[in-house]
């Protein structure tokens, strides 16, 4: 079963995602608050992909995807930003792709598997 | 010139507008600045004249690198006799330093070239600082929208464990409450912006006040365990009842989320000669020095990531504030880390104001002889 991390600061935004991601799509899914804590889970969990909300307070997308990628054990992890077209610049050379906000949870795990080029 | 104004009325008006003139004769040698002129590039008018304008304001590009007469605008506009108007060009200042200016160049019937200038600076400021607005409005509206859409969605998805549904419903409706009480804000703070954010005062008591600003946030205290406590002289004041309450159960609310279970939030109200002050002080955890200063700040919350606080939109403070200013009062801030904070609304004691519309009903609903002093 493929495995998602979700990094996102929103509770209620994670809460959608999860259902979408286990009830819909039928994978499993872990939750972060951060990108600290998110790191952390990752190495825990070791997910399929992550999900990265861009605008969180402190350590925000940005901060998070690079982390992600300077770390030895977390480095080969697909990464997908979330994002609300808000300011900030387009960071998809970061990351393996970029889902909008709001995403639709219906076919949030359909989106998923078409960025990262995963068998339907 | 023509007119009653005069030759030396037109001068002294050109001299003291606040945009900066140039006159240019057919060389591009300076034949008059005006006073603006020398606020925005640092050079007199007696320095300026006889000096080749370009050369001297204009020698460089943004890069550093030279920038031939015969290539600038303005040397265009002095051949075919055209106008021209160039945003955000940067010219050099006379102590080197680089000003971003608007300038137009038009041409004389004495062939010659008039200049204005704008120093850009404000404008691009007031730029930049309306699109941060409106980029982290639409970062905060589209957050509980994406929740409240995706929430709704789902509850039609197979599959759904038992309860799931009904936590997506109240997750859904939370969020549209949340978007609800954003958009009354956002529209407040845009009133007051523009000055439309009017008052309508009339004369309340202390004790019936501070009696409604504490209902309005009972039931919030009851869900965050956090018990309420009030005590107001017994005096009148006059001021807009609705708004006043509007900031004071911002305060409380404020207080209640930010306090700890158990803990006490204390609205206090009294009355000097100068002025009424209304203290909302609670037992939460405070507020570092540096912290106490942006709480005014739009969008601005202490810790975001305390999803009991970020129910709220961010800009209670930053209305609060503009309704005070209003009031020709203000709202200042103490805290001790550990401590808890105590803000206070200062609502000055002054002569009615005639100016501003009057609602002549007291709290009580009965109409007042006529409007007087506040004793």
């Amino acid at each position: 079963m493929r495995r998602v991390l979700l990094i996102d600061d929103e509770p209620d935004i994670r809460a959608v995602a999860r259902v979408a991601i286990e009830v819909v799509a039928g994978w499993a899914c872990d939750e972060a608050a951060s990108g600290a804590e998110g790191l952390a889970a990752a190495r825990a969990v070791k997910p399929d992909v992550v999900l990265i909300d861009m605008m969180m307070p402190g350590m925000d997308g940005v901060a998070t995807a690079e982390a992600f990628r300077a770390d030895a054990d977390c480095s080969s992890i697909p990464l997908l930003f979330l994002t609300a077209n808000g300011p900030g610049g387009d960071p998809s050379w970061l990351v393996d792709g970029v889902i909008g906000k709001p995403f639709d949870p219906m076919t949030l795990g359909n989106v998923i598997a078409q960025k990262l080029g995963w068998a339907p | 010139m023509t007119g009653s104004l005069g030759d030396h009325g037109a001068r002294e008006m050109i001299e003291s507008m606040p945009i900066g003139l140039v006159a240019l004769d057919s060389t591009g040698h300076v034949a008059f600045s005006n006073e603006a002129v020398t606020e925005i590039l640092g050079w007199a008018p007696e320095d300026l004249l006889g000096k080749q304008f370009h050369a001297t304001v204009h020698p460089r590009r943004p890069n550093g690198t030279a920038y031939p007469y015969a290539l600038c605008p303005l040397a265009a506009t002095q051949q075919d006799r055209e106008s021209r108007a160039l945003d955000r060009e940067t010219l050099w200042r006379r102590d080197g330093s680089r000003v971003i200016c608007d300038v137009t160049a038009s041409a004389l019937a004495t062939g010659g070239v008039t200049v204005t200038l704008r120093d850009a600076f404000a404008r691009l400021e007031l730029a930049r600082a309306q699109d941060e607005f409106v980029g982290v409005v639409s970062h905060e509206l589209r957050t509980p929208l994406a929740s409240l859409l995706g929430a709704l969605k789902l509850t039609t998805a197979e599959g759904l464990a038992e309860g799931q549904r009904e936590m997506l419903i109240g997750l859904a409706r939370r969020n549209a409450d949340r978007l609800a009480r954003l958009v009354d804000d956002i529209l407040d703070l845009e009133k007051a912006r523009v000055g439309a954010l009017a008052l309508t005062r009339m004369e309340m008591t202390g004790p019936s006040l501070s009696a409604s600003a504490v209902d309005a946030v009972t039931g919030t205290a009851l869900a965050h365990e956090v018990t309420l406590t009030s005590d107001a002289d017994d005096m009148s004041f006059w001021g807009d009842r609705m708004r006043l309450e509007q900031v004071l159960t911002n305060l409380l609310d404020n207080a209640v989320k930010y306090s700890p279970p158990g803990g006490t939030v204390t609205l206090r109200m009294r009355k000097s000669d100068a002025e009424v002050t209304m203290d909302v002080i609670d037992e939460g955890a405070g507020v570092a020095p540096e912290d106490l200063k942006r709480v005014f700040d739009k969008f601005w919350q202490i810790d975001s990531s305390n999803q009991r606080i970020r129910q709220g939109s961010g800009l209670g403070l930053t209305i609060s504030q503009a309704i005070m200013e209003l009031h020709g009062g203000s709202i200042s801030g103490t805290s001790e880390i550990g401590k808890g904070t105590c803000f206070t609304v200062h609502l000055p004691i002054r002569t009615m104001d005639l100016s501003v519309p009057v609602d002549l009903r007291t709290p009580e609903g009965k109409i007042a002889d006529a409007p007087r002093p506040v004793d």
